[in-house]
């Protein structure tokens, strides 16, 4: 990708993983324009690597809900790094993490499996094991939604930041005393 | 320190009142911005400014720029910046313990291997926050070192890069040399001990007596101290200080095959033989391999390192009597002798492992940057390069390290005797053997 092409897909970032979360997706339109079924999200307003979440998949075809289908979900790192890349994989696709009831199915090879809840609901449980913004792509046969969402990692060990501010303290303040105590050292 | 010819250019920069200042300002900012975005910013090594620009940019490009501007970068490091002001707020400025001194390379080798064993072990390079954890550790080692000892001595004694970085060096393009006839009757030493214009060496060098570009960190400080004009700056061919060093020392020579190892542990870990390889080591063992893991992992690495250090040494024990009717050297003047012939293939080993992360994954530096923001690309970036263009790259770059050891060797040889050198040539062509296959194996599981 040269310089110019990269500035040009800056210039057309959009922030639509915050929008996207805590409510349905409003993501019928071009999933329908893409496949037979009108599939809606609903995404947790908070997720968090490492807990499991359950994501439910509406799917409807002509304004009523439709049962007994083989729902997809697969989900990948935006720009993943190499470590995700080395992850453990299913089939391909990146596995971030799956919780028991959703185990991969002959139906979703990429991908885990979503479980009937209601009329024309389908539940994931997802158990992501990375953090940062993470695609997910829904799939019900030709049917396809992708929701961008993020990821929350663990915030930094306040314990391992205090220890470090008190050693360097301790130091500073250490060389400091020595100093004013024999100047003619330094 | 050499008599190439001078470059008045390199000259004319390296006595610039605004170097390496400016490019320090510029490392500060960068390392605090790396810092900040590796504690607080998404836990994804990906999309993480601080481990994408640390890991996926910094670290890969390190080797190659050793080779090219020597040790540069220990000039604009960060820490050199921040040692500066801690010494001159706080600093006590002792001379740095005698054990320091004379264990300074097998120390800086061991912290080599333990800060490899712990990334290894405990993936820091691909965990946001175990990266920030572990420069916070280091910046207070840097701050204490700044706080009680002179000048830069935890990058002479301390550093775990000084051991690759002093080897990589002197196989590198820029060097400083003297002219003795106007070093002659200076007694001052102002190169050395500073003046109004500059401070003194930060590793303590008298650059008449430095035989080569190992240790210069290239700050020209000696340049602009020296009133005489006797110090200029010259550019060489690319691993010819390797065949040159007069007095060899074992240190150097074992620090190169650790590296050897290190990179072929490191090349080896990304395939898939290699789970089943430590499951198998636990089992073997009696030890759950996942509980176990770091004793486990500590093993291998172990193995990888000292593979290479026995090869060597057999080859010093085998080429003792192919020395036929030449005077014989023994086979740890050997070894310590031919050990620098394997350093041109360590650093083409270090780079073209770190090609696979430079040519792919550095793409997401910029997007990392905006991601700080909340802008994020509608799809996955495409790599800047495929896959087998990456593998054909790091292949092309084994084979010219090797060819490179090789005539280094047989430079070496030259002082010996060529025919003891053919053990040596053995071991690098085996190392070089397994590195293109665990290249190549690489390429084939990645498709």
């Amino acid at each position: 990708m040269n310089a110019a092409a990269i500035l040009l897909s800056f210039l057309a970032l959009s922030p639509r993983a915050a929008e996207a979360q805590g409510r349905p997706i409003a993501g019928a339109a071009e999933s329908a324009a893409k496949g037979a079924y009108e599939l809606k999200a609903q995404i947790p307003p908070a997720i968090r690597k490492g807990v499991v979440v359950g994501l439910i998949l509406r799917v409807r075809k002509e304004g009523r809900p439709v049962d007994d289908l083989v729902c997809c979900l697969a989900a990948l790192p935006l720009f993943p790094s190499v470590e995700d890349a080395m992850e453990a994989k299913v089939s391909g696709g990146i596995d971030l993490g799956t919780a028991p009831r959703s185990a991969v199915r002959t139906g979703c090879p990429d991908s885990i499996a979503g479980t009937m809840k209601g009329p024309g609901q389908y539940e994931f449980m997802w158990e992501p094991d990375t953090a940062g913004r993470v695609n997910l792509t829904f799939t019900v046969e030709t049917s396809r939604l992708t929701v961008p969402v993020d990821v929350a990692g663990a915030p930094p060990n306040p314990a391992i930041l205090a220890a470090f501010v008190v050693l360097v303290g301790a130091v500073v303040g250490t060389a400091a005393f020595l100093r004013r105590r024999h100047p003619r050292q330094a | 320190m050499g008599d190439a010819p001078g470059s008045p250019r390199l000259d004319k920069l390296l006595r610039s009142r605004s170097y390496p200042r400016l490019f320090q300002w510029m490392t500060v900012a960068a390392f605090a911005a790396i810092v900040l975005t590796a504690l607080f910013g998404p836990n994804n090594a990906g999309q993480n400014f601080g481990t994408a620009l640390t890991w996926t940019l910094w670290w890969p490009l390190l080797p190659l720029s050793l080779l090219l501007l020597g040790r540069t970068w220990c000039a604009v490091c960060p820490f050199a910046w921040l040692m500066n002001r801690v010494q001159k707020a706080v600093g006590l400025r002792l001379p740095a313990p005698a054990a320091l001194r004379r264990f300074g390379p097998w120390i800086i080798g061991a912290l080599f291997v333990l800060i490899t064993f712990v990334d290894e072990t405990w993936a820091v390079s691909g965990d946001p926050r175990a990266t920030g954890y572990l420069l916070l550790a280091v910046l207070a080692i840097v701050v204490a070192f700044a706080a009680f000892f002179d000048r830069q001595t935890f990058c002479r004694d301390v550093c775990f890069i000084g051991g690759f970085a002093a080897n990589y060096a002197r196989a590198g393009m820029i060097r400083l040399r003297t002219s003795p006839d106007r070093c002659a009757g200076c007694a001052a030493q102002p190169c050395r001990e500073g003046t109004q214009d500059a401070p003194g060496c930060p590793v303590f060098l008298f650059p008449p007596d430095v035989e080569d570009a190992a240790t210069c960190h290239l700050c020209g400080n000696c340049l602009k101290n020296c009133p005489r004009g006797a110090i200029t700056a010259a550019i060489v061919p690319p691993t010819s200080g390797l065949g040159e060093i007069r007095r060899p020392l074992l240190s150097d020579a074992v620090m190169a095959a650790t590296i050897m190892g290190v990179v072929l542990m490191e090349q080896f870990s990304m395939l898939r033989l290699w789970k089943p390889l430590w499951e198998g080591i636990g089992a073997l063992l009696g030890l759950d391999p996942y509980v176990w893991r770091p004793l486990v992992l500590g093993l291998l690495l172990a193995a990888f390192i000292l593979a290479p250090l026995a090869a060597l040494g057999l080859a010093s024990l085998a080429s003792r009597p192919l020395a036929g009717r030449e005077p014989r050297i023994a086979p740890a003047r050997s070894f310590a002798a031919f050990g620098y012939s394997v350093v041109p293939l360590a650093l083409a080993g270090q780079f073209a492992h770190g090609l696979a992360k430079l040519l792919t994954q550095s793409r997401n530096v910029p997007y990392a940057l905006l991601a700080i923001a909340g802008r994020f690309p509608e799809s996955t970036p495409a790599p800047w390069l495929s896959n087998s263009a990456v593998f054909a790259i790091e292949m092309a770059v084994l084979a010219l390290g090797a060819a490179a050891s090789l005539y280094v060797g047989f430079r070496i040889g030259r002082r010996f005797t060529r025919a003891a050198f053919l053990p040596y040539a053995f071991v690098i062509l085996s190392v070089l053997a397994a590195e293109l296959y665990a290249v190549a194996a690489m390429l084939h599981e990645m498709g």
